[in-house]
């Protein structure tokens, strides 16, 4: 079996049970040693991965967090409202800017820096558990870098767009 | 019930203790070869949903060790050994088990049979009750 035969169903089960543990707060190196043990053992055994595993909701539930996934938790919640917040403040001040506009007497650039750094210390709370393949030699993809940096960028580069509008105009 | 269609929870009961001496018997191996060592010893088709959690727990324990190999194309394997705590371990959780089955054999065999060699030796029964007779 190669790698690019790993069937639709096992990509499917993969994305499925990826979700559910992620959901559950396990451990991206773990997630990954979980999800490779299935695709090892259904190449091997050639069973479809529900047929070995069972759901993956279902197998999903022995690890990690035992709670209901589905009872609001302080954390989580505080931690929505907190992103939410942080969004709608960039947003608010990256409008205020371009329409050379303040918000309250607080500069527009001052909103939106509170803003951001809202936004990253939403990143830095929530737990990265992205997946580690073992197979990879444990090399961490590292999702929460890669969407701050990508992040970072995006707003660099559109500072950097209005300060070039700034002085065209100017 | 088909013949290796054991009940589930004899199944829960003894699966670490024979996966523990199913990976010291098969030397280096893997998951899918311990699956098909306890199917061809009649316990059954075990599942790897239930098999990988169990070797989980084994690993966490320090009883076995595990490695990722390449497969050949493939998406991989992990290779399982057995430790020298697992060897010990395994002696020892064998020995209970035995007593313990002999015990459960013994209270179902009643007691018009013989308590079982390892009971008496183990000093398990001599106060087994015998059965009053009306007189």
């Amino acid at each position: 079996m190669t790698a690019s035969s790993v069937t639709t169903t096992t990509r499917k089960y993969r994305r499925d049970l990826v979700m559910w543990l992620q959901l559950r707060d396990v451990d991206g190196a773990r997630i990954g040693q979980i999800v490779a043990e299935v695709e090892s053992h259904v190449a091997e055994s050639g069973e479809p991965p529900e047929v070995a595993f069972g759901p993956a909701k279902a197998y999903a539930a022995q690890f990690g967090d035992t709670r209901d996934r589905w009872k609001l938790r302080p954390r989580s919640v505080a931690t929505t409202l907190a992103a939410a917040a942080g969004g709608w403040f960039l947003a608010d001040g990256f409008f205020d800017l371009l329409v050379g506009d303040d918000d309250a007497g607080v500069p527009a650039w001052l909103v939106m820096l509170g803003g951001a750094l809202v936004l990253v210390a939403v990143f830095l709370v929530v737990p990265d558990n992205s997946v580690i393949d073992p197979r990879r030699g444990g090399r961490p993809r590292h999702t929460r870098a890669v969407l701050l940096a990508g992040t970072g960028a995006m707003f660099a580069g559109l500072l950097g767009v209005l300060w070039l509008l700034n002085l065209l105009v100017g | 019930m088909d013949a290796d269609n054991w009940p589930s929870s004899w199944t829960r009961a003894a699966i670490e203790l024979c996966v523990l001496a199913a990976v010291d018997e098969l030397g280096t191996t893997h998951g899918y070869q311990i699956a098909r060592h306890l199917a061809d010893h009649g316990l059954g088709d075990i599942k790897g949903g239930t098999l990988y959690p169990v070797l989980t727990r084994l690993e966490d324990q320090g009883l076995t060790t595990t490695r990722w190999v390449e497969g050949l194309g493939g998406p991989g394997r992990k290779l399982v050994e057995i430790s020298e705590a697992g060897r010990a371990a395994r002696r020892e959780r064998q020995d209970q088990w035995g007593r313990w089955t002999g015990r459960v054999q013994d209270l179902l065999a009643g007691p018009d049979e013989p308590p079982t060699i390892s009971l008496v030796a183990a000093g398990a029964v001599g106060h087994r009750p015998t059965p009053q007779k009306e007189t």
